[in-house]
C-alpha cells in the first residue's frame, strides 16, 4: 500500500460504509493520516446540517451524534492556501463546465447552478491533491479523469506539479 | 542505558530466545542489551498506538456514515437535489 493519499468527499464515506473499505481504511490509517481538503469538511458539515434541518424530530439526535463523530482532526484537513487556489483557478479556466451532467432522477434533480458549484468544489479538492503531491482517492472517474487529463495535457500551466494521480477507491479494497 | 530522571529500572520476564536475540544484537553493535530491548519496545508500542488511533478513526467514521439513509448520504457527499416541479395538465 502506497500513500499518503487525499480522499475525495464521496470516497471517504464510501470506504467508511463498506466492510471491505473499513478493513482497508484501518490498515491505511495505521500508517498515514486520511487527508481531506477543507472543502470536503465544508461539504460534509453543510450536508449534515441540511440533513438535520430536514429530518423528522426523532432522527435529529442520531444525526447530530453522527455529525459530531465525523473526524475533523485538523492534522488531516488540508487548507485551501494560495498554491491550491492558483492551481484550482487554472483548472477552472481549462474546465469551466462539469464533464458529467447534473443528477436527474424521476422525482428529483440537481439544479444547474448546484452542479456547477459541486464541480468547482471537485476542482479545488483535485487541486489540493495536486499541490500537496498526493494521489487522489475518488469514486467519480468521469469527473476526475477530466481533471487528470487537463493536468497532463497542459503541464506547462501547472509549473512542475506534474500530472494529477488518481486511485479509484473501489480498486483498493 | 543508565538510570536517570527519565529512565527507570524495572524487571521484565522475557522468553529466553527473545533475550538471546537481544543480547546477540547488542553485542554486535557494542551497546547494552537495554538499548536493543528499548528500541524494539518503542517500535512495537509505536505500531500498537498507530493501530489504536486507526481503530478509533475507523470507528468514528463508521459511526458518522453507516446509518445514513441514501438521501442523507447524498447530502453529506455534497449532492443537493430538489423536488421536480410537477406540470399540471389543462
Amino acid at each position: 500500500m502506497n500513500g499518503p493519499f487525499v480522499f475525495d468527499t464521496s470516497a471517504e464515506s464510501w470506504l467508511s460504509r463498506e466492510q471491505a473499505g473499513r478493513r482497508w481504511l484501518l490498515q491505511y490509517a495505521s500508517r498515514h493520516l486520511v487527508y481531506v481538503s477543507a472543502v470536503t469538511v465544508m461539504e460534509r458539515l453543510t450536508g449534515f446540517g441540511m440533513a438535520i434541518a430536514q429530518a423528522p424530530p426523532d432522527r435529529v439526535g442520531l444525526l447530530t451524534v453522527m455529525r459530531d463523530a465525523y473526524d475533523q482532526n485538523p492534522n488531516r484537513v488540508l487548507p485551501v492556501h494560495q498554491g491550491v487556489a492558483w492551481a484550482a483557478a487554472e483548472l477552472m479556466l481549462l474546465l469551466p463546465m462539469p464533464p458529467s451532467p447534473a443528477i436527474n432522477s424521476h422525482r428529483r434533480m440537481e439544479s444547474r447552478s448546484t452542479r456547477v458549484a459541486r464541480w468547482r468544489f471537485d476542482i479545488i479538492i483535485a487541486a489540493t491533491a495536486l499541490v500537496w503531491g498526493m494521489p487522489l482517492v475518488h469514486e467519480n472517474a468521469r469527473d476526475f479523469e477530466s481533471i487528470r487529463e487537463a493536468t497532463a495535457r497542459h503541464a506547462d500551466r501547472f509549473r512542475g506539479l506534474g500530472e494529477l494521480a488518481l486511485v479509484r477507491c473501489s480498486s483498493v479494497v | 542505558m543508565a538510570v536517570s530522571p527519565t529512565n527507570r529500572r524495572t524487571t521484565l520476564t522475557l522468553p529466553a530466545s527473545t533475550l538471546d536475540t537481544a543480547k546477540r544484537l547488542a553485542s554486535k553493535r557494542k551497546v547494552h542489551v537495554s538499548v536493543v530491548v528499548n528500541e524494539a519496545l518503542e517500535e512495537g508500542l509505536r505500531q500498537k498506538l498507530a493501530l489504536e488511533r486507526a481503530e478509533n478513526f475507523v470507528q468514528r467514521m463508521s459511526q458518522a456514515f453507516a446509518a445514513l439513509t441514501e438521501d442523507e448520504l447524498l447530502l453529506v457527499n455534497g449532492i443537493h437535489l430538489t423536488e421536480k416541479k410537477v406540470r399540471r395538465g389543462r
